[in-house]
């Protein structure tokens, strides 16, 4: 291998975070490793914003950046086009609301030393930057009800599953992902990494984590956009389970569940969302009137949120099951233009 | 416009694409086409397939040595393409490939496959976001195009079985030739109708290609898998 090829790459894909990119490059931009050895690949997925201005700035005056701009085709391709532009044997996902530790790819890097079989991943930590982490929901959705993310009984040094191939915030070994596969395009947001980590579990992926390599996310997530995303991850658990039609993928993507539950639920599934939303305002703002709050407001939040994504995710998975039941199975025929033997 | 060569081999007596890609091939409006085909088949060929079959091959026999037959006179042409015959193509794909090729001028370049295709190097699988790349790697199949100026550099294939390991050849070769290689996204092709290797052994293939690696000067995986330039 040539002695000047970075060892390792952060891989960013980008879409219209102009704003938030600054705090996010400076973080790469900072890691404790000589330049030389690590390379960024940013892939700007589409944005409409400031997104190309912004990078071009920051490419010019690194030789370690390399950015593309493509036309804007979701996560996965972004993702995949980074994977392939990219050099270094070892590829770090990260996710464009994060600031990278100094050490972040120092600590990847390091972990994969500890553990080179091509097979083994490595799952990094995730924390809320502190202007963020007493929000209400940012609380709940990374420690109650763990929706975004979560560490809670995680130890270092773990192996763990592709369950826990978490986009954004993991590394692997670029040669393993070019053999065995690559994220499936179809996937536009959520499920993306944990769709590809099945695939990838076939053939032996292990996934250690390692609290060392250290991010914090920055974006404070509204309860109105957890709830799109909350849907859009529905959408996503659906397809997951239309292409892997196992039992094991069912049940992790709460497909039978959401079925049963949605019919039911959806007549009272705006009250609902109304009544968690005006919770999440209270929470957020104690100077609105108290009317109608519960007692316990803690509870009651945490039960509301909890409840309002579960519905929004089982809302998801029917509109995609419905998609998929009325249009076929999308899988495409192999015999479109087939001709065989003279009979 | 250009003068165009498609060479291919089809396996008639198994389920392919042949008339597809033969029809294809010929429904460009701004090129002038020649197909050559070779038929592999013990029991006959259809009429349809007839116009562009050169001959009849009863017995299996490596598929660059007959693909050496076909590009044999080759100067008249600008480009030849080198074609599978289970693949499948949309409309108006000769026209839109070359157009693409010669923007980012590749002297050997081929189609990224479809995400839903059977992929060996997922190197190769389509990325939707970008028109192409210029690479070190281009598959030995299912398509491959040839420019001119890199005849001397790739024609004729020699003694090499069924290909394995031509494609780590062949960067060492175009680079020697001061020429570029790539992959166009933009205007993929599927290829999902049979498995590859699914009639060879996977170790008699590994075989072949260490065999062939071995005489001839090549890159590795890591140094092939590499983006040189990307169009978007």
């Amino acid at each position: 291998m040539n002695a000047c090829a970075p060892q390792i790459a952060g891989l960013l894909t980008t879409y219209n975070r102009a704003c938030l990119l600054p705090l996010i490059l400076d973080g790469l931009l900072q890691q404790d490793l000589p330049q030389e050895s690590y390379e960024i690949v940013i892939v700007n997925d589409g944005s409409s914003d400031q997104t190309r201005e912004t990078l071009d700035y920051y490419s010019k005056s690194r030789t370690n950046i390399r950015v593309i701009h493509q036309y804007h085709s979701g996560l996965a391709c972004a993702r995949n086009l980074a994977v392939i532009a990219s050099r270094a044997p070892l590829i770090v996902f990260l996710d464009d609301d994060d600031i990278a530790s100094p050490n972040l790819l120092s600590a990847h890097l390091a972990a994969h030393k500890r553990y080179p079989a091509p097979n083994v991943a490595i799952l990094g930590f995730t924390r809320l930057d502190e202007k963020i982490a007493l929000i209400p929901l940012m609380h709940h959705v990374t420690e109650v009800g763990c929706q975004l993310f979560s560490y809670g009984r995680m130890k270092p040094g773990a192996m763990l599953t592709f369950r826990e191939f978490w986009g954004g915030r993991s590394s692997c070994k670029r040669e393993f992902l070019l053999t065995h596969g690559l994220f499936n395009p179809a996937f536009k947001f959520g499920c993306e990494d944990m769709e590809l980590g099945w695939r990838l579990h076939k053939f032996g992926l292990q996934v250690v984590y390692e609290p060392a390599a250290i991010s914090t996310m920055i974006r404070a997530i509204s309860f109105d956009d957890f709830c799109r995303r909350s849907y859009r991850q529905g959408l996503s658990q659906a397809k997951f389970y239309d292409l892997h039609r196992e039992q094991e993928i069912n049940v992790y993507c709460e497909i039978d569940d959401a079925l049963s539950l949605w019919p039911g639920a959806r007549i009272i599934f705006k009250r609902l969302v109304d009544h968690v939303r005006r919770l999440d305002n209270y929470a957020r703002d104690g100077s609105l009137p108290r009317e109608g709050i519960p007692c316990d407001l803690t509870k009651a939040l945490h039960d509301g949120y909890r409840s309002a994504f579960s519905l929004f995710r089982a809302k998801g998975i029917n509109d995609e099951m419905a998609r998929l039941n009325v249009n076929g199975n999308p899988k495409p025929s192999t015999h479109r233009h087939c001709s065989g033997r003279l009979a | 416009m250009y003068n165009i060569l498609v060479a291919g081999v089809y396996l008639a007596d198994r389920e392919n694409s042949a008339a597809h890609i033969m029809s294809e091939f010929a429904r460009t409006s701004r090129h002038r086409v020649e197909q050559r085909w070779i038929a592999i088949s013990e029991t006959g060929i259809r009429e349809d397939l007839l116009p562009h079959t050169t001959r009849v091959v009863r017995t299996s026999t490596p598929k660059f040595r007959l693909l050496d037959e076909l590009v044999e006179n080759i100067g008249s042409f600008d480009f030849v393409f080198l074609s599978d015959d289970d693949i499948e193509l949309d409309a108006r794909f000769l026209d839109n490939f070359i157009a693409a090729s010669q923007r980012m001028d590749l002297a050997l370049s081929q189609p990224a496959r479809t995400a839903d295709s059977y992929i060996d190097h997922y190197f190769v699988m389509r990325m939707p976001g970008i028109m192409g790349r210029v690479t070190r790697f281009v598959e030995i199949g299912p398509v491959v195009c040839v420019r001119s100026d890199a005849y001397p550099a790739i024609f004729p294939f020699g003694n090499v079985g069924m290909g394995w390991g031509l494609d780590f050849i062949w960067p060492k070769l175009i680079q020697q030739s001061g020429l570029r290689m790539g992959i166009v996204d933009a205007f993929p092709v599927a290829h999902r109708l049979r498995k590859p290797l699914a009639y060879y052994l996977h170790s008699e293939a590994n075989k072949e290609m260490q065999n062939l690696l071995a005489k001839r000067s090549h890159l590795s995986r890591a140094e092939a898998f590499i983006v040189q330039e990307i169009y978007s």
